[in-house]
């Protein structure tokens, strides 16, 4: 792009404030959570639909290639701005609209961040449920374009079992309505096909999700177990007798450890793995679960099974949990978070496969993650001004996703593939998979304008420095 | 794999395909669609054939695929939640087989011992519980089909998350077969209920029904899923416990564990004291109830010669029940309206075939925009072939309409999966 004409047609849309093409103010738009990094030629940052519409067509017109970000905590790469391309970014457009209490859904602009948005409707008695660890950060519109997971997803499902309905502009700058104001909608599921299709076929700018009522009752415990294979035997009993509870996190020793070094969450130091178990519903229904999976704890040789006796000690037990990406920094200067998924059956035999590469390798590895659906995170923990670190790292997190599709897992249960796996792609899907995949993205971008070069293996594509630092934050997950 | 069935067997509305295919593995029928792709004929695929008269009539001639010949579970594992089945299988079976072990997939289609699991999926029927346990698309984790030119291809995978590449399971689920042909499916699972119990009440009116349901939509012991019935409709749906009342009839289904399943029955109970009259039941009553509920749109006992489905939001509950005035000839539709999830169903009962078909489309038309105004969409599910001609049964043309041109033009450029039937003749 880059004609300073373009600017400045740019700056007439959304006014002189609001395009940001100075070096140094692009810096923070250069990279996301991931290992990537490109600084985009300029950002944008509308402040309604008919601004996003606009600066697309405009950049449509002018052959530029355009991609959203949201808060930046992606981890797969997906707000990475190609060098030429523009960035259009939205802390404007971060309105709550409209709250239906009857329909129990919520009318939300796509900056609006995941925690404000649940903490908000909590006072009209509904909940927002897909819960992030980036949730005090994300965005909706991120959260949308990855289809982004949580600890909760486990009962209620992950981003797209909670949107309705979506006003989005496509890449020539039309505004289109996907899904509607019902659950059900005539014609092919749009609305089902665009979330998780990482910024490719068009950027949300109004969204209509779904909310839930605040259960009646909550019941969190900590199973605590000597070692991480009885703690995954113990999440197979508690699947396998048919018990779906609302979270079934695990968080290993070493994991343990750099919680209890910045806060104290409740966990035993000297656990081999704890598992975080909620369950929410009615009283009764609560209670009787309770019994059953205490008794399948006890029953796969759990140490101590402890309930939260309050709210304050549940959310210690949550901070625990949420804060453990960032404790990794009292262990190492840099992490590096893998995310891969297995048969809930086959977790055992995954952990002692990280376990293996961490010592081939000789990076240590910290396991925290959603054990009940099978996600996990391995967490690579090192010093990136060690000389070939990240190369190793990245290595061993190839090793891993290889197990996960022979397995038959498969490679990203919630932060999408993005630039950091889509040499993967080939593991889980043969070539005519994909066909049918692109066939998709040229019904709704066939300029492939937006976002181009991520998600599949071929096409444009680029691969900058690895930006080891971006990962010294702790509100990635 | 030609089949002997007679060919009307396989008729949509007015079209008889000109052959049947029975193929019994994924390969077959790959064979059956490459050369159908090769010879530019067009391929109707058939499931259960209980929801065959669903869409637009066909526009071109072609074959029918029967796919019940696909009817093998391929893998279950209790351990895991997941199981995968081809997609003949019916879901009759699949409840029978996951509930031995205690396990379903809750998708409740109608006729659901005739109904196949492709056909489910390629519907996007859901049944009546739907508010809690949603629909098809929600259970579906990974797919194989075989698309129009025969290349075989698979989508998601067998876990339960999963956002690696587009979500194509969702495309394919109500898609209506006009993209590709689903061979093999896979399904994550949940525990069966082991109670099951319902509360019906009737009201003295609409006003004074919205308003029970609305209440008790915002309680906790909220049932898993509540109707609310005209009095036509409830006389209709012929269930030995529906009192022959004249008001609104709403039912609340509830399922789990005993104990909740107590806690709910005995609060909401206490929650309709108003009611003019109610009464509970348990057990296989209460389950027979939600099996009629499911099988009422294309009920055998009772088809209705007319039905219509209402997507629309919660809110428009009292709009729903007020449609009843919409007549067809003389005859006055009766209302299912689902309270917890929205939308619901308009079904006339009348022998319809005299009536003028410019007239019953006029009135269809009227109902559809009447949808559009409450933020929703109608689908006419049934109605007399000569009326389906003059309009679109999906609807006007929503607004990612040309999108959805694009993605059957990139599917299936030559037009050869279930051609014209589907929205906008797609």
């Amino acid at each position: 792009m880059a004609s300073s004409d373009f600017l400045d047609e740019l700056r007439a849309i959304v006014g002189e404030d609001y395009v940001i093409d100075h070096r140094e103010d692009l810096l923070v738009y250069e990279y996301d959570g991931s290992v990537d990094r490109s600084m985009p030629r300029a950002v944008v940052l509308p402040a309604n639909a008919d601004e996003v519409s606009r600066v697309m067509a405009l950049a449509y017109d002018a052959g530029v290639t355009v991609v959203g970000r949201g808060s930046g905590t992606g981890l797969s790469g997906g707000a990475i701005t190609p060098p030429d391309g523009l960035q259009i970014a939205f802390p404007r457009m971060n309105r709550i609209l409209e709250v239906d209490s009857i329909n129990r859904t919520a009318l939300v602009e796509p900056g609006v961040i995941n925690l404000d948005l649940d903490n908000h409707v909590r006072k009209f008695g509904m909940r927002y449920a897909p819960d992030p660890s980036s949730q005090r950060a994300c965005s909706l519109g991120g959260n949308i374009a990855e289809n982004a997971g949580g600890p909760h997803c486990l009962a209620y499902g992950a981003t797209t079992n909670h949107v309705i309905g979506m006003e989005v502009v496509l890449e020539d700058g039309e505004i289109v309505h996907l899904g509607s104001q019902a659950r059900e909608a005539s014609g092919y599921d749009l609305r089902g096909a665009f979330v998780g299709s990482e910024g490719t076929f068009g950027i949300a700018t109004k969204i209509l999700v779904r909310l839930l009522p605040t259960p009646e009752s909550v019941r969190t415990f900590l199973g605590i177990f000597p070692d991480i294979d009885s703690a995954c035997t113990a999440v197979s009993a508690v699947i396998g007798y048919g018990i779906v509870p609302a979270a079934l996190e695990m968080i290993d020793a070493l994991s343990i450890r750099a919680v209890q070094n910045v806060t104290d969450a409740g966990y035993p130091n000297d656990a081999g793995a704890v598992l975080l178990i909620e369950l929410e519903g009615l009283r009764e229904e609560v209670e009787e679960v309770t019994k059953e999976v205490e008794s399948a704890l006890w029953d796969t040789g759990a140490a101590d099974v402890r309930i939260a006796e309050d709210d304050a000690e549940r959310e210690r037990l949550w901070v625990g949990r949420k804060t453990a990406f960032g404790a990794f920094g009292t262990i190492a200067p840099n992490y590096y978070l893998v995310d891969g998924v297995v048969p809930r059956t086959r977790l055992t035999q995954m952990l002692r496969k990280v376990n293996e590469v961490s010592e081939r390798y000789g990076i240590t590895i910290a396991n925290v993650f959603h054990a009940g659906d099978g996600n996990l995170h391995p967490c690579m923990l090192f010093d990136a001004r060690e000389p070939g670190v990240m190369d190793n790292a990245m290595a061993a997190a190839a090793e891993l996703m290889e197990e996960c599709a022979a397995l038959g897992g498969t490679l990203s249960g919630e932060h999408g593939i993005g630039l950091e796996k889509k040499q993967f792609m080939p593991l889980v899907y043969a070539d005519d998979d994909m066909a049918a995949m692109q066939r998709v993205r040229e019904a709704f971008a066939p300029q492939n304008r937006l976002n181009p070069g991520k998600i599949f293996p071929d096409g444009s594509y680029y691969r900058p420095a690895p930006h080891p630092a971006a990962h010294t934050a702790g509100l990635y997950a | 794999m030609v089949a002997s069935g007679r060919v009307t067997d396989y008729a949509i509305g007015p079209f008889a395909p000109s052959a049947i295919v029975r193929p019994s593995e994924a390969d077959e029928v790959a064979a059956v669609l490459e050369w159908a792709h090769r010879n530019d004929v067009a391929v109707y695929p058939s499931g259960g054939r209980t929801l065959s008269h669903l869409g637009n009539t066909p526009t071109r001639p072609g074959i029918a695929l029967d796919m019940t010949g696909l009817n093998r579970m391929v893998d279950f594992q209790p351990a895991d939640l997941t199981v995968r089945v081809q997609a003949g299988i019916t879901v009759g079976q699949l409840d029978s087989e996951l509930g031995q072990d205690g396990k379903c997939v809750p998708l409740a289609p109608p006729l659901a011992h005739r109904a196949t699991i492709g056909g489910t999926l390629a519907t996007g029927i859901s049944g009546p519980m739907r508010s809690a346990y949603g629909l098809p698309r929600d259970w579906l984790i990974g797919v194989s089909v075989v698309g129009a030119d025969g290349t075989m291809s698979k989508a998601g995978g067998q876990v339960v998350k999963n956002v690696t590449g587009y979500d194509l399971n969702r495309l394919y689920t109500g898609s209506l077969g006009t993209l590709a042909v689903i061979t093999e499916a896979t399904f994550k699972i949940a525990p069966a209920p082991t109670a099951w119990a319902a509360i019906i009440a009737v009201f003295e009116n609409n006003q004074a029904a919205v308003a029970a349901c609305r209440d008790l939509l915002s309680q906790p012991f909220a049932p898993q899923a509540l109707h609310v019935l005209s009095p036509p409709a409830a006389r209709r749906l012929g269930d030995p416990n529906i009192p022959a009342g004249y008001g609104p009839v709403a039912i609340a289904l509830i399922a789990g564990r005993p104990a909740s399943v107590k806690r709910r029955v005995e609060d909401t109970a206490l929650a309709w004291l108003d009611a003019a009259s109610a009464l509970h039941i348990e057990g296989e009553e209460a389950a027979d109830l939600i099996e009629l509920l499911a099988d009422f749109p294309v009920s055998p006992e009772n088809p209705p010669s007319v039905c219509v489905r209402m997507n629309t939001s919660p809110d428009a509950l009292e709009n729903l029940l007020a449609m009843d005035h919409h007549e067809i000839g003389e005859e006055a539709p009766g209302v299912v309206a689902d309270a917890g999830f929205g939308g619901g169903r308009l079904m006339w009962w009348g022998d319809l075939s005299g009536e003028n078909a410019v007239q019953v489309a006029e009135r269809l038309r009227h109902v559809q925009s009447t949808a559009a105004g409450l933020g929703g969409d109608a689908i006419v599910e049934t109605c007399p072939p000569a009326a389906k001609e003059l309009i679109d049964v999906w609807g006007p043309a929503p607004s990612g309409m040309a999108i959805m041109r694009r993605i059957k033009q990139q599917f299936d450029p030559n037009n050869v999966l279930n051609p014209g039937r589907f929205i906008g003749g797609l």
